[in-house]
């Protein structure tokens, strides 16, 4: 009896939730489960299944109904609470969740008391009228397995973006079943693309002659991972993008057919933002007056908007799309990335110098999909034409130098609003031989192995960007502690450094250590380490691997040049080989060479390397790469007193 | 050889306390000098601050507090009952462009549901300050630019960002929060230092007689203003007018507080002043009081439901408490039983607290809780099983020192179990799955704590850990001098906090997740036969894990072998870096570290050269390190310890212990040499 009530209780329950014929599976018995969806799992998605649901050009409905039965503790960190981001265009209607346990008995329903109520923006620096809402049923502890279900719907008013599809969105849960359904007007246009081995579509014709265009994705087990070098998650996941073709948002048309059509919308929407007070254009024209060409104009703007503007993030109104005007960022002196950038593009034009928003996906190695036009970026800077070149321009930075890109918009595509729409463009690229390390040490050896040594480092390129940083926002003290957690050697007493920045840009690192066992001393013998002060390498813990793995270009693109110059006691001669290395490899290469005369050992060591996508195949020739750089790193000297 | 470092030192005594002495007792040494006082002006700057470009006392620094200064304050309502006014205003000089973004405030502030419980932000004016054309120019931060946002459900925060603020700008800024009393009855601690300097840190507070707090310093400066002056003071309700005391404390050219590694938590550190509501006293109605003595707080402890209410329940813990019953009289058994019962029923839910979360039946029933219930739970449990246990209370290192001379309920945030059978005591905390009984985790590893017994005077007890982070690592092995490979086996065993930590990682998790971690530590060699012993049978053991390695050698050459023995549990790196100290070095627990190795050569070559053997002593017993190496026919034999007894080192000490660490690095990079003989 008591069984049945149960039942009936939850066909009730499915019903009221799936008004719309939600389809699937409603046995959550743990032992239904494939075990090879088990293996290696935290947790198994159950169902995931999304209905996107197109009124019109400018509104649509998000249903979503996720079942994860949750196998450990990690599955439920990642599954065990749900969150829902709403704003002025997005209305949640419902939220309900229900919890099962292993024999996919009902155990609870979600209370309005288990959803908070969060605001987005933490920090005053970050306002938003963007909100989250975070339901759990995390007051109580349940016995694994058991199995979460969370159902809700909003509805959207703001149709620019699409909701894209992952359907397997963490690589320790395996997943039984994800669909994503989208249903349109017959007829209606809008684009999707899959990446990724992800399913291809099924299109339908739905009872009231909708559209319905239908993605399903089945029995996905946990894969094993290779925990070194993953490829960007973009690469390796299969999913699926998807973005409007016609839209409207409050009073705003557009359409993202093109990469033109998205630069055109950007651009509508933020035009006539651009008008700068009297006070400000004479002021600009003062900053100019010395400048002979638009270089140094632009160049002289730059510094001037940066001495006078601070960032502070804002994100109102339509998609945090809408720029504020440049009067008042000349006004308050802040404002985000893209009222920086309106600003000084503004500053630029008045006089008469042209340039662009640049919408960008910043951050290290990051990347778009250049093939699908839709909205990929999360940042804007602004890209002037000086002199029949370009001239990029980070705005929510006080000291970043003109031109510079480095790892976070470097080497990518940016897509420049243009009056007449847009195009995208590639910003410059960082490669080895322009992120270069340079150094030069003097080490004047003691008897017992004490060395003083004298280093002098040029960082150039990528390479100079955490200096950079430490440079400017670190106190002295603070500044110390960086360079004795950086410097490579088992123990030190900083005596004195000194890091200055250089316009390239570039810094330049001095220091004086007093290093205790700069060599080591064992009896009558030292033992001299040529590779001192070097970058170590790791290596893996595994040397095969099925997938191609990815050595990030911010990381992996750089030169190393270090020279050590040891003066010898007389009092030791010499007594090994000097050891000398050449190592080439498709990654990049390696060379150590040593010299010993008068008493003066010199040691020359150059690392190039080549970040970049490589294959399975190659993985077993990176790992001896890394092993033979190691090993020519491990190398010694070694010296044993002269017994006249 | 024995080096002994220094002489030993008279004083090896842990002064910590002496940091923080009760508040009345502090005033004396203070000297206030009338024409050193600085009153400014809001919205009013001078030209020499707009000047600055670096502050003098620290020049690196990427901004400077010319003037923080709070004021508390009490007012009576008619509608909302009594009122607490903190006044708020700052006054900061950005330096570098680092410190733009302190141009941006939040101040988040409590909502509840009826009015009575809101509190709200008033008279909040801002400026910034600028040098234009050598002109000063002040920009006042617009009404409409400030935000009041919703936080979540109980909590807003009004958020404004002030205009035109540059480097080189002085940005200023004053409010009030109001919080009735019903929501926040005690002032937030303030602190006089922080991140970056202070040129004048003051605070004030009156004090209406009806009201008593307790209030303690702690911190490493000393007041440069410090008064106390009996005033008439008006709350706006006849009832509570009276005679109370206005304080002033100021302290000048605070310098940026610096974290440093082995501390318990920066609020040890820094100079600060606390309070807590000791009593409340109405003209006509009772005293009320919250806690006063330690009589008082175990008291007050008692009576809470949320504390000893909690303590009176056991029904829900019968069948339990049966079942272990009928299986043993023997109390230490009975005990374990009870412990490992609690351990592997309960979730810790990771928050500590004094306060029984929704209570422990419900708890106990979610299995999962705070550690406060998680403890007292089984506090119930032992006593129900007629065991001597009381509740134990502590500050959890992040908590900060508990100060035994002052008697505060805040100054505990902890609950742990403390079991007396016959002579023996044993400290419990089931929240902690892999703990053997009496083992408390790291985080409740804090000097003293109070036991707060059934019946009578509570008293304070020193919690001493009898374990230490201990790790011994032996390799067996046999050189071939020829080609440089050794090949033999490896063996850790993890004891103590190393235990712990390895069972907290290893014990749950996938099987091959040892074997990664270790290819890890030793990429180059070639790892088989990986076993683990002991991973969870008995916590009281030690885990040990082993396997058989093949490893290759760089420095081997025709003839000659140079050969680092430590090849396991090698301290490559002085973990004190920086050269001086200011605080007190506390490492939490000892270190017991040790490499036993012995290495078989074959026939025809012999030892050349071999390191020294030396042994290290820190002063006070605090310490021992020892390295050896013996050839025994044809066998090396290594052998090397580190044992730190001690946990807690002055900042004078801090040179030895630094020394010490500097002798291992030392000791551990010398080579062997090894050469082949010649017939």
């Amino acid at each position: 009896m008591q069984k049945l009530k149960i039942s009936v209780r939850h066909v009730i329950a499915v019903c009221l939730l799936f008004p719309l014929g939600v389809s699937g599976q409603s046995d959550f018995n743990v032992d239904k489960i494939n075990p090879v969806l088990i293996k290696d799992a935290n947790a198994v998605v159950r169902v995931d299944e999304l209905v996107w649901e197109i009124k019109s050009q400018s509104e649509a409905i998000q249903k979503t109904r996720t079942v994860v039965t949750i196998l450990n503790e990690s599955g439920e960190e990642k599954h065990g609470a749900l969150y829902v981001r709403y704003d002025k265009f997005t209305k949640i209607s419902d939220i309900s969740g229900i919890l099962y346990d292993a024999a996919g008995k009902q155990v609870k329903k979600l209370r309005n008391s288990d959803i908070e109520d969060y605001g987005y923006g933490s920090g005053g620096d970050d306002i938003s009228d963007a909100r989250v809402k975070h339901a759990s049923f995390g007051k109580k502890s349940y016995a694994y397995p058991y199995t979460i279900e969370y159902v809700y719907e909003t509805r959207k008013r703001n149709m620019m973006m699409y909701p894209w599809w992952t359907p397997v969105s963490d690589e320790k849960s395996a997943v039984e079943l994800s669909t994503y359904k989208i249903k349109a007007p017959a007829g209606f246009k809008f684009r999707f693309k899959e990446y990724n081995n992800a399913p291809a579509m099924v299109k339908s014709t739905d009872a009231d002659g909708s559209d319905l265009y239908q993605w399903t994705l089945k029995d996905y087990a946990v894969r094993k991972s290779d925990d070194f070098y993953p490829l960007p998650q973009e690469d390796r996941v299969p999913h699926m993008i998807v973005a409007p073709s016609e839209f409207e948002v409050q009073d705003y048309k557009g359409n993202f057919n093109t990469w033109a059509d998205f630069g055109k919308f950007y651009h509508t929407l933020n035009a006539g933002r651009d008008v700068l007070p009297a006070s400000i254009l004479a002021e600009i024209k003062n900053v100019v007056k010395t400048a002979k060409s638009d270089r140094e104009k632009a160049e002289l703007i730059y510094k001037w908007m940066q001495s006078r503007s601070r960032y502070v993030s804002i994100q109102l109104g339509i998609g945090g799309w809408q720029t504020i005007d440049a009067t008042t960022v000349a006004n308050t002196g802040y404002g985000d990335c893209k009222a920086l950038t309106n600003f000084t593009l503004a500053a630029l034009r008045s006089v008469g110098i042209q340039g662009y928003t640049a919408l960008i996906a910043a951050g290290k190695d990051e990347q778009i999909k250049p093939d699908f036009p839709s909205n990929q970026f999360n940042h804007a800077i602004a890209c002037a034409l000086v002199d029949k070149d370009t001239l990029w321009l980070e705005c929510t930075s006080q000291t970043t130098k003109p031109d510079f890109m480095g790892s976070f918009t470097g080497g990518r595509y940016a897509l420049l609003v243009t009056s007449d729409g847009g195009r995208l463009v590639r910003t410059q690229d960082y490669k080895s031989g322009q992120n270069v390390r340079n150094s030069h040490a003097i080490v004047k050896l003691g008897e017992t192995g004490d060395g003083v040594v004298d280093v002098q480092v040029l960082y150039t390129g990528l390479q100079h960007e955490s200096r950079a940083s430490v440079i400017n926002s670190g106190s002295k003290e603070e500044q110390k502690k960086w360079l004795l957690n950086h410097i490579n050697l088992p123990s030190l007493d900083l005596q004195r450094f000194e890091l200055t920045q250089g316009q390239d840009p570039s810094v330049t690192e001095k220091l004086t250590l007093n290093v205790r066992n700069c060599a080591t001393k064992t009896g009558t013998r030292l033992f001299v380490k040529p590779s001192l002060l070097s970058r170590p390498f790791e290596l893996p813990s595994v040397s095969e691997r099925s997938s191609d793995f990815y050595l990030p270009v911010s990381d992996y693109n750089f030169t190393d040049l270090d020279t050590v110059s040891y003066e010898v006691p007389a009092s030791y001669k010499l007594e090994t080989t000097l050891p000398a290395f050449q190592i080439a490899s498709a990654f990049g290469s390696y060379e150590l060479k040593t010299t010993y005369e008068n008493n003066k050992l010199i040691c020359a060591r150059k690392v190039v390397m080549n970040g970049g996508r490589y294959g399975s195949k190659d993985f077993a020739a990176w790992v001896d790469f890394l092993k033979k750089i190691r090993k020519a790193d491990r190398a010694q000297v070694v010296f044993v007193e002269n017994k006249l | 050889m024995t080096h002994f470092l220094l002489p030993i030192r008279l004083s090896g005594l842990c002064r910590r306390n002496v940091l923080s002495i009760p508040f009345l007792l502090f005033s004396l040494t203070f000297h206030a000098f009338a024409q050193d006082d600085f009153k400014p002006k809001l919205g009013l700057i001078d030209r020499a601050s707009l000047e600055m470009t670096a502050y003098p006392g620290d020049s690196t620094a990427d901004a400077v507090y010319l003037y923080d200064y709070g004021k508390v304050t009490f007012s009576y309502d008619n509608l909302k009952g009594l009122l607490m006014t903190t006044n708020i205003w700052v006054r900061v000089k950005l330096l570098k462009e680092s410190a733009l973004d302190r141009a941006s405030v939040a101040i988040p502030h409590y909502m509840g549901s009826s009015y009575k419980e809101q509190e709200w932000i008033e008279d909040l004016k801002g400026y910034t300050y600028n040098l234009d054309n050598n002109q000063i120019v002040r920009t006042e931060l617009e009404k409409k630019a400030i935000r009041r946002e919703k936080t979540s459900d109980t909590q807003t925060t009004v958020k404004f960002n002030l205009p035109n603020a540059k480097k080189g700008s002085i940005i200023e800024y004053s409010y009030s929060l109001v919080s009735p009393m019903n929501v926040r009855h005690e002032p937030d601690m303030w602190a006089f230092q922080g991140s970056v300097p202070r040129k004048w840190s003051e605070y004030n507070i009156t004090i209406p007689g009806f009201l008593d707090y307790k209030m303690t310093m702690g911190g490493y400066l000393t007041l440069d203003i410090h008064k106390q002056e009996p005033e008439n003071v008006s709350v706006g309700h006849s009832t509570y007018d009276g005679p109370g005391i206005a304080y002033r404390f100021v302290i000048k050219d605070v310098p940026a507080f610096v974290n440093e590694p082995y501390i318990t938590t920066a609020s040890d550190y820094v100079s600060k002043i606390n309070f807590e509501l000791a009593s409340i006293t109405i003209p006509g109605e009772m005293k009320k009081n919250f806690s006063q003595t330690w009589d008082n707080v175990e008291r007050t402890l008692d009576e809470a439901t949320w504390f000893g209410g909690e303590l009176r329940k056991s029904g829900f813990l019968k069948d339990i408490r049966d079942e272990i019953a009928a299986k043993t009289t023997d109390p230490t058994e009975r005990m374990n039983l009870a412990y490992k019962h609690i351990q592997d029923r309960m979730k810790w839910d990771g928050y500590s607290g004094l306060f029984s979360g929704s209570g422990i039946k419900k708890a106990y029933d979610n299995r999962k809780g705070n550690a406060c219930d998680i403890n007292l739970m089984l506090t119930v449990l032992l006593r129900e099983l007629d065991l001597e246990c009381n509740p134990f209370l502590l500050s959890t290192r992040s908590h900060g020192y508990l100060h035994q001379e002052i008697p505060m309920i805040e100054s505990f945030n902890y609950v742990v179990a403390h079991v007396k059978v016959g002579e023996k005591t044993y400290f419990l905390d089931a929240s902690e799955s892999y703990a053997k009984p009496g083992m408390l985790p790291e985080r409740a590893l804090n000097g003293f704590g109070r036991l707060i017994p059934k019946k009578g005077a509570g008293k304070f007890l020193e919690i001493i850990p009898a374990d230490s982070q201990s790790k011994l690592e032996m390799i067996t092995a046999t050189i071939s001098p020829e080609d440089g490979t050794m090949k033999g086996s490896y063996s850790i065993s993890y004891g103590g906090y190393e235990a712990l930590d390895w069972r907290s990682e290893f014990a749950a998790g996938a099987e091959n997740a040892v074997q990664d971690a270790l290819k890890k530590e030793v990429p180059e060699w070639k790892i088989q036969n990986v076993s683990i012993k002991n991973k969870t049978e008995d916590l009281k053991g030690t885990v040990n894990v082993s396997c058989n390695f093949e490893a290759e050698d760089e420095n081997a050459s025709p003839g000659v072998l140079y050969f680092n023995p430590i090849m396991a549990g090698r301290w490559t790196k002085n973990p004190f870096k920086s050269k001086e100290r200011i605080y007190p070095v506390d490492l939490g627990t000892g270190i017991s570290a040790s490499f036993i190795g012995n290495f078989t050569l074959p026939e025809g070559y012999a030892l050349e050269e071999m390191p020294k053997a030396e042994i290290v002593v820190l002063p006070d017993k605090g310490g021992k390190f020892s390295y050896q190496v013996r050839q025994v026919g044809n066998v090396i034999q290594v052998n090397t310890m580190i044992q730190v007894s001690r946990t807690r080192f002055l900042p004078e000490e801090y040179p030895d212990l630094k020394e010490f660490f500097e002798r291992v690095v030392q000791k551990h990079a010398q080579q062997l040499v090894i050469k082949k003989k010649n017939i």
